[in-house]
């Protein structure tokens, strides 16, 4: 796709995201199917598209990322979709407010 | 105590050959094992679980008590590392393909064989949850063993390094748990003031 580091990065943010689905649903109410489903989705999504489109059993000195890299890049990754959850909640509050 | 030694290595080199003989029965299986086996499927799904840990529980109490465990999962990984960086610096063990006549389907690592980094590594993320939350904890106990299991059968791992890899993370968690014991009351404090500090409210989901 984009390069083995955006590739993990992306894939990973999209995991992530799919995951505060499930978390923030699980929290707020017990039958959130949806999000729950969408949550579950975006995961699997974002595990086939990383493995499908290149051959990601590489060393890390032919390509692959080292463990340090791994866990930089996964923190990255959760912040950002951390950030884009809280986006998503502050834009869906606005539209209520403007909407009332 | 030579001879034992060398009857422990030659079980070892044997169990290795069983479970690595099998490797071209089923394309399938092999490709799975690839995936399963490979440094980012497992440790990704085990951090996934964590985040979810974190952010799971409604009641403050509960909630606490979760991420202190989420924590002590971070600590007994920090420190699992720690103990294979010191084990590769006094021994060093070939790799399997490098010994015996292996089936390697994966990428040919470089550094010690013996402890297993990555099964340290998951083991260890697993065992604070494993010890609280029974459920979830089978789930990623099971993924760890899956991925122990795949290192050994695309030949990259001897069993013993995987056992090695286990034991690491089981003293690492005694010694993380004796750590967190030690500074439990500032770590409650800590996660108090985060949980509680209208500062950081914009941060919290």
């Amino acid at each position: 796709m984009l390069g083995f580091h955006l590739d993990y990065y992306l894939c990973c943010v999209i995991a992530v995201s799919g995951l505060l689905f499930i978390a923030t649903s699980n929290r707020n109410s017990s039958a959130a199917v949806i999000p729950y489903c969408l949550g579950i989705i975006l995961m699997l999504t974002a595990a086939i598209l990383f493995f499908s489109t290149d051959n990601r059993i590489i060393n890390d000195y032919q390509g692959g990322l080292d463990a340090n890299e791994q866990t930089g890049l996964f923190a990255l990754s959760t912040l950002t979709a951390l950030i884009i959850r809280k986006l998503f909640s502050v834009g869906k509050k606005i539209i209520r407010t403007n909407s009332n | 105590m030579q001879d034992f030694i060398y009857t422990i290595i030659d079980f070892d080199q044997r169990l290795f050959l069983v479970v690595n003989s099998k490797v071209g029965t089923f394309s399938i299986i092999d490709s799975s094992a690839r995936i399963i086996g490979s440094d980012y499927l497992v440790p990704v799904f085990l951090l996934l679980v964590l985040i979810f840990l974190w952010h799971k529980e409604s009641s403050t109490l509960r909630r606490l008590k979760t991420r202190l465990t989420v924590l002590k999962s971070i600590l007994t990984l920090l420190v699992a590392c720690l103990i294979v960086i010191i084990l590769n610096q006094i021994l060093f063990r070939e790799r399997p393909f490098n010994l015996i006549e292996a089936n390697l389907i994966f990428y040919a690592p470089t550094d010690s064989s013996f402890p297993s980094n990555s099964v340290a590594a998951v083991v260890a993320l697993t065992i604070p949850v494993f010890k609280t939350y029974r459920k979830i904890g089978w789930l990623m106990l099971s993924s760890s063993l899956c991925l122990a299991f795949c290192r050994v059968y695309v030949g990259i791992h001897f069993p013993g390094d995987v056992l090695g890899g286990i034991l690491t993370a089981l003293v690492s968690f005694v010694f993380s748990t004796f750590l967190m014991n030690l500074f439990s009351k500032q770590l409650y404090l800590s996660l108090l003031i985060f949980e509680k500090w209208k500062g950081l409210k914009l941060v919290r989901l």
